[in-house]
């Protein structure tokens, strides 16, 4: 915090000083790391690290997830960086399916890039760097037609036969 | 006025009587400090990282001779302002 004042000068002399004023010495947040993504479960885990905040608190972040054209845009609903819990959690959660509906339209086996942007009162860092690229996966679907293998079954051996799932998860 | 010169011729006199009018002098030019600058704001599109920007106005007079410039100085909250 600093205040400064200034004064007037003619060739008589200086002038009373004006009125001061009281600055932050603050800037934009600098350009956070590069976000990581996780598979947990059925959902991506994007963490990330507060870049410097640079004299102001940062007030939000912006996160955004490579879409399947490789634009990136936000999802609002599950990783909102305005959300008080998430600013201070450092991380969000984005379900699988919602990555694989519109707009990202992203299949599994694809890699999920996240770049994030902060924000404090003086205004928006650039983006991050993206981060490192998790591949989505699920759990394969279960197999199918499981039936005696005929061919093989004898009086001392059992074979059998199936069928993979629709998905192998990625 | 502020600004205005000041032109005297000067008379002698004796028992004799009194001298002819000197010729003008020199005109002294009256001067005061100018106003304090008003309006000091920060200059928000100056600032950078390393960098703030300030703004103000002239004062409403300037005493009788043109501002020559500004001295701006600052406090780092210890209530002692240091000129930059």
């Amino acid at each position: 915090m600093y205040s400064f004042k200034v004064q007037a000068r003619n060739s008589f002399g200086l002038s009373d000083f004006s009125a001061p004023i009281t600055l932050l010495c603050a800037y934009i947040p600098s350009i956070p790391s590069p976000p990581s993504t996780q598979v947990v479960g059925n959902s991506i885990l994007i963490k990330w690290t507060a870049p410097s905040a640079n004299g102001s608190p940062i007030t939000s972040y912006r996160i955004k997830v490579i879409q399947k054209d490789n634009n990136f845009s936000e999802d609002l609903v599950h990783c909102n960086g305005n959300t008080a819990s998430i600013i201070n959690a450092l991380n969000c959660t984005i379900p699988i399916s919602t990555l694989l509906a519109q707009p990202y339209n992203l299949a599994l086996g694809d890699s999920v890039y996240a770049i994030i942007t902060s924000s404090n009162a003086y205004g928006e860092s650039a983006n991050s760097p993206a981060g490192n690229g998790a591949t989505i996966v699920l759990v394969p679907d279960a197999p199918i037609n499981v039936q005696d293998n005929v061919a093989v079954t004898n009086s001392t051996v059992i074979g059998l036969i199936w069928s993979g799932g629709v998905s192998h998860g990625g | 006025m502020w600004g205005s010169s000041v032109v005297v011729k000067v008379i002698a006199f004796n028992v004799y009587g009194q001298s002819l009018q000197s010729s003008s002098g020199s005109g002294a030019i009256i001067l005061t400090y100018p106003d304090a600058p008003l309006s000091l704001q920060e200059y928000i599109p100056g600032r950078q990282a390393t960098v703030i920007g300030l703004q103000w106005s002239s004062g409403v007079a300037n005493g009788g001779a043109s501002v020559l410039d500004y001295k701006v100085s600052y406090d780092q909250a210890n209530g002692t302002y240091v000129e930059l």
